[in-house]
């Protein structure tokens, strides 16, 4: 046994620890392994109908029933009226496909009169080049996000034709305007707002954001989708190009892994903006060998065998600690 | 716990064993925990609200940059600390616990270095589980008869369990390729939201001192002090325009997403922080402050194998009360 003070053998400990400590900063590892959930886009050669979210090839995908709360972060705060959805992702080597379905009695498409609000459904990844997940809602200043924003007023105006005031209110009566169909009247329009176009080729809206407040339209409108309502539940699919070119957006590989975190808006709760349920970043990983594999695999065809190891090893010094510590 | 530990300066050098590091260790692990927990897992969330120049932002990197040395630091001594407790299970002849938790301690580490698979991650939050169990049944089996001590460590673990269920499942589901979304897993996440709440009803109950002296119970004034500025801070935070700080610290650091009303959490919360005041100031119940420090900062939804770790320490400590009263008489009779 041996002849120590246990505070000097603490002190040598705690220094170890200290200085351990120190060495993985420097090197930025972490002694730490992720355990959160996972959704795993299968690889699928079947061909994914991206208008279809009911289409029989969501089968083959691992469904994800991931929690919502209210949003309780910053102002407006509330909603929470969605407790769950349920994720789904598949890709092909190309695109990327998530699909989101959630239980919700009423199908809101409307958002036209002051007092209606639309149903709505958001995924969330981290910008391609972060290097560590960003905070949960909208992002952070050093990490930015990518969001992929459903809107169901915007799948009405694809699949019934744009409604304005008078397909809305048939019945008004309005002064006469002038010059009513020149550009120059409709200013948002001109400048290219998505929000005030009457024609669209997707109901999905592509943001990027760095923080509250900072939520931007992107660039680069790529994101398809449908979303489709059937007997009191929802499903909204997402498609993209795995690599869509840019730091701004998400960035797909087969073999790797990112972040996905989920938000649903229920109109006839009246809804919308900070008013929604949100989730927390989960892990989604993309199924198949990576085109370039990392240091770390192929060790999990050992796995079994390592840990076996490890384990025989660590309880054998353990018998043998505590045989010692009996010893007289 | 001070007193008990005070050795003579010119002491000659005393019989050692791994057991008499175990209270240093633990201590140092609470501190860095809760280090981590405020200057890196929580600042750098509020960081999004504060201004990234001048003086503002030099701070801000300090402190972030020192949360995240302290992460680190936490991260060792939470080895260290499961290995020695584990060390301590085997000694007492508690053979089944001691090797489902050094058997986690080395999936943990193994875990740190590869990259594991689905099936891996179910094995390794089985074993996690397993540990919890058998330290429930261990509490209710042991020969002290502390009602509410048995109670505690099972709505604890109940919580963990209910918590896990839903991860542990997608992992399973993955594992054996089962297609479909696991049932019930939202049921059991709020039950699990809801045990905690309980949880610090009970503690409350049990070591506050209100147990023993009923009526006649009156905390210090300093105590009381310290739990209505708690929450009045966590009830500020959650109110103001400003209300990032109260839903971060309860979701991204806790795993709460706060869906029963607000008063509720409001007062479990200063209970909790008057019990875990009586517990340090009790020499008796060292284990149980040590416990109550861990648990904030293992969190609910343990997402990482280090918050794995600090619960089952912490679980530990709760579930055999002896462990560190042990190892502190041990090293005052040497």
């Amino acid at each position: 046994m041996l002849r120590l003070s246990p505070r000097r053998a603490a002190v040598v400990v705690l220094g170890l620890a200290l200085a351990l400590g120190l060495l993985l900063t420097q090197l930025d590892l972490r002694l730490v392994s992720s355990q959160a959930m996972t959704i795993v886009a299968a690889e699928t050669v079947v061909q994914v109908p991206p208008d279809d979210p009911w289409s029989d090839v969501w089968e083959q995908a691992d469904a994800v029933e991931v929690p919502l709360s209210a949003q309780q972060t910053s102002v407006p705060k509330g909603g929470g009226s969605i407790r769950a959805v349920t994720a789904r992702a598949l890709h092909d080597r190309d695109r990327l496909y998530v699909l989101m379905e959630w239980a919700d009695a009423t199908r809101d498409m409307s958002a036209i009169a002051p007092q209606d609000f639309r149903d709505a459904a958001a995924v969330q990844f981290p910008a391609s080049g972060v290097t560590s997940v960003p905070f949960f809602c909208m992002g952070q200043a050093d990490a930015h996000v990518n969001i992929w924003h459903w809107k169901a007023d915007w799948q009405a105006d694809i699949d019934s034709g744009f409604v304005g005031i008078p397909e809305a209110y048939p019945n008004t009566a309005a002064d006469l305007y002038p010059l009513q169909d020149d550009p120059d009247f409709y200013p948002g329009r001109a400048a290219g707002n998505l929000l005030s176009q009457t024609e669209r080729s997707t109901p999905v809206e592509n943001l990027v954001a760095g923080g509250f407040g900072t939520l931007t339209t992107a660039e680069k409108q790529m994101v398809g989708g449908r979303g489709v309502w059937r007997d009191g539940t929802w499903r909204v699919l997402f498609v993209r190009d795995l690599d869509a070119g840019g730091d701004a957006y998400a960035k797909f590989a087969p073999g790797r892994t990112t972040n996905v975190a989920f938000a649903v808006w229920n109109g006839s709760k009246d809804e919308r903006d900070g008013l929604k349920s949100v989730s927390q970043f989960a892990e989604l990983q993309l199924a198949g060998k990576p085109e370039a594999p990392g240091v770390r695999a192929g060790l999990d065809r050992t796995l079994v065998v390592v840990i076996i190891l490890v384990v025989v090893v660590g309880m054998g010094t353990l018998v043998v600690a505590a045989r010692v510590e009996r010893r007289p | 716990m001070q007193k008990t530990l005070v050795i003579p300066a010119r002491a000659r050098p005393l019989a050692f064993s791994p057991q008499a590091l175990l209270p240093y260790i633990l201590w140092a692990l609470l501190t860095a925990g809760l280090t981590e927990l405020l200057l890196f897992r929580m600042l750098s969330r509020v960081g999004v609200h504060i201004p990234k120049e001048g003086a503002v932002q030099d701070g801000y990197n300090l402190l972030t940059g020192a949360g995240s040395y302290a992460f680190n630091v936490a991260t060792v001594l939470a080895f260290a600390a499961v290995v020695l407790l584990a060390h301590s299970l085997a000694v007492s002849r508690a053979r089944v616990p001691a090797a489902l938790v050094s058997a986690l301690a080395a999936l943990s580490l193994l875990f740190a270095f590869i990259e594991e698979s689905a099936g891996a991650r179910f094995a390794y939050g089985l074993v996690s589980a397993a540990v919890m169990v058998v330290l429930a049944a261990d509490a209710w089996a042991g020969g002290r008869k502390d009602v509410p001590r048995r109670l505690i460590v099972t709505l604890v673990v109940a919580a963990y369990l209910a918590s896990q269920y839903g991860t542990l499942a997608n992992h399973a589901y993955r594992a054996l390729g089962i297609g479909g979304s696991v049932p019930g897993s939202i049921g059991t996440l709020e039950a699990s939201e809801a045990l905690v709440v309980a949880v610090a009803f009970a503690m409350f109950w049990a070591w506050s001192g209100l147990r023993e002296e009923g009526w006649r119970w009156r905390p210090p004034l300093l105590h009381i002090a310290a739990a209505a500025v708690v929450a009045v801070v966590f009830l500020g935070a959650y109110a103001g325009e400003n209300s990032s700080t109260a839903a971060i610290l309860s979701l991204w650091t806790l795993g709460l997403t706060l869906y029963l009303p607000l008063p509720l959490y409001v007062l479990a919360l200063a209970l909790y922080v008057l019990t875990f005041a009586a517990c340090i100031r009790n020499p008796l119940r060292t284990n149980e402050a040590l416990a109550l420090g861990l648990l904030p900062v293992a969190g609910l939804t343990l997402e990482m194998t280090y918050q794995h770790l600090l619960a089952v320490a912490a679980v530990l400590l709760l579930a055999r009360a002896v462990a560190v009263e042990q190892a502190v008489s041990a090293e005052t009779s040497a």
